[in-house]
């Protein structure tokens, strides 16, 4: 039997794992590169698959600026100590300063966010978790992702990435095989 | 404990194939019917129950809190925007029905398709902006936090961040 093992396929952006992160880099993609060739390889079905695919009722990490909750620094404090030290401030600085824009999205988007009647603020069960019906939290992000991604594999597992032998420091392709053969 | 499938009401439609993240829903060749091929491996995600659509797929509960007689039963709906749970604990005592909206608008219709949005311009990619940034993280309509605008100071050691 013959596989066609070998693809050519001309992508720019190539996706390799679609959990809540990977499908939400791919949404992001498709603003900053409109007419670019955004192509998703996901071991198990986007839809389900990753740490948030079964559901999860908070969402851990909302920083709540626009409400005068906290800012991005006091979290890099609360996580530096937390961790004993053992952080990348600028990584964790980066992370906070944006996390608020995702899911004030993700509220766009349809997901229910539980709110405080009076105040309008989110509902919060710790200084950092807001309360959510987050059942679907993988099916809207995947959704997302389906809307921008111009081709999505599922099932695929990519292993390795190839190096462009005519470019230093450029991925050129990548490896990976079919989950399901 | 793994899922099962009730095999008069499954018709092979593969739903449950196609999302499990474990790839252990098959199709029997010969009945066409599908059936948890490594119940040893399921991890009871739930994934092929909510996305059966004759709800033929069942989980049994671990022995040790649920034998004999108690169940689990889900319906998403995606129409709805809710999801139900139905569960009945073994000794008849509990029977709880549970519903929990998925979504607050009509599924998959709000989100935007962003090859036609309008396009960043050169200052926006110069920026250290997200799509929909600064508008969605402050509400003085301000710019995006920085170092500097927070009155901080990049400790030595840390690199590569402006």
């Amino acid at each position: 039997m013959a596989y066609k093992t070998i693809v050519e396929d001309n992508i720019d952006i190539l996706v390799a794992g679609a959990g809540l992160g990977g499908t939400g880099a791919a949404f992001e993609a498709r603003y900053w590169g409109q007419d670019k060739k955004i192509v998703i390889a996901e071991k198990a079905n986007i839809d389900r698959s990753g740490a948030v695919a079964q559901g999860l009722y908070a969402i851990n990490c909302y920083m709540g600026t626009r409400f005068g909750e906290n800012n991005p620094e006091d979290h890099v404090r609360y996580a530096r100590i937390d961790l004993m030290g053992m952080v990348r401030e600028d990584l964790l600085f980066d992370m906070a300063r944006h996390v608020d824009s995702a899911v004030h999205q993700f509220e766009e988007w349809g997901m229910p966010i539980m709110r405080n009647p009076k105040t309008g603020a989110y509902l919060r069960e710790g200084r950092w978790q807001i309360m959510i019906h987050g059942e679907s939290y993988k099916p809207l992000v995947a959704g997302a992702a389906k809307k921008s991604a111009d081709k999505v594999f599922n099932r695929i597992c990519v292993t390795h990435l190839l190096m462009d032998e005519s470019k230093p420091n450029r991925v050129a392709g990548a490896v990976g095989f079919g989950a399901d053969q | 404990m793994p899922t099962f499938v009730y095999m008069t009401r499954c018709d092979g439609c593969g739903q449950c194939v196609d999302i499990c993240p474990s790839d252990i829903m098959h199709i029997d060749k010969v009945t066409r019917r599908a059936y948890n091929i490594e119940p040893n491996m399921c991890w009871e995600c739930y994934s092929c129950v909510k996305a059966c659509p004759h709800q033929a797929i069942d989980c049994r509960g671990y022995a040790d809190f649920a034998p004999l007689g108690h169940s689990v039963r889900v319906k998403r709906d995606e129409e709805k925007g809710v999801i139900a749970w139905r569960i009945k604990f073994r000794n008849g005592k509990k029977d709880m029905d549970l519903l929990a909206p998925i979504t607050t608008k009509p599924w998959g219709t709000c989100i935007p398709q962003l090859s036609d949005v309008p396009a960043p311009t050169q200052q926006q990619r110069d920026s250290q902006l997200l799509f929909n940034e600064p508008k969605y993280i402050r509400m003085d309509d301000g710019d995006i936090h920085t170092l500097k605008s927070n009155g901080l100071k990049l400790i030595e050691g840390v690199e590569g961040y402006s």
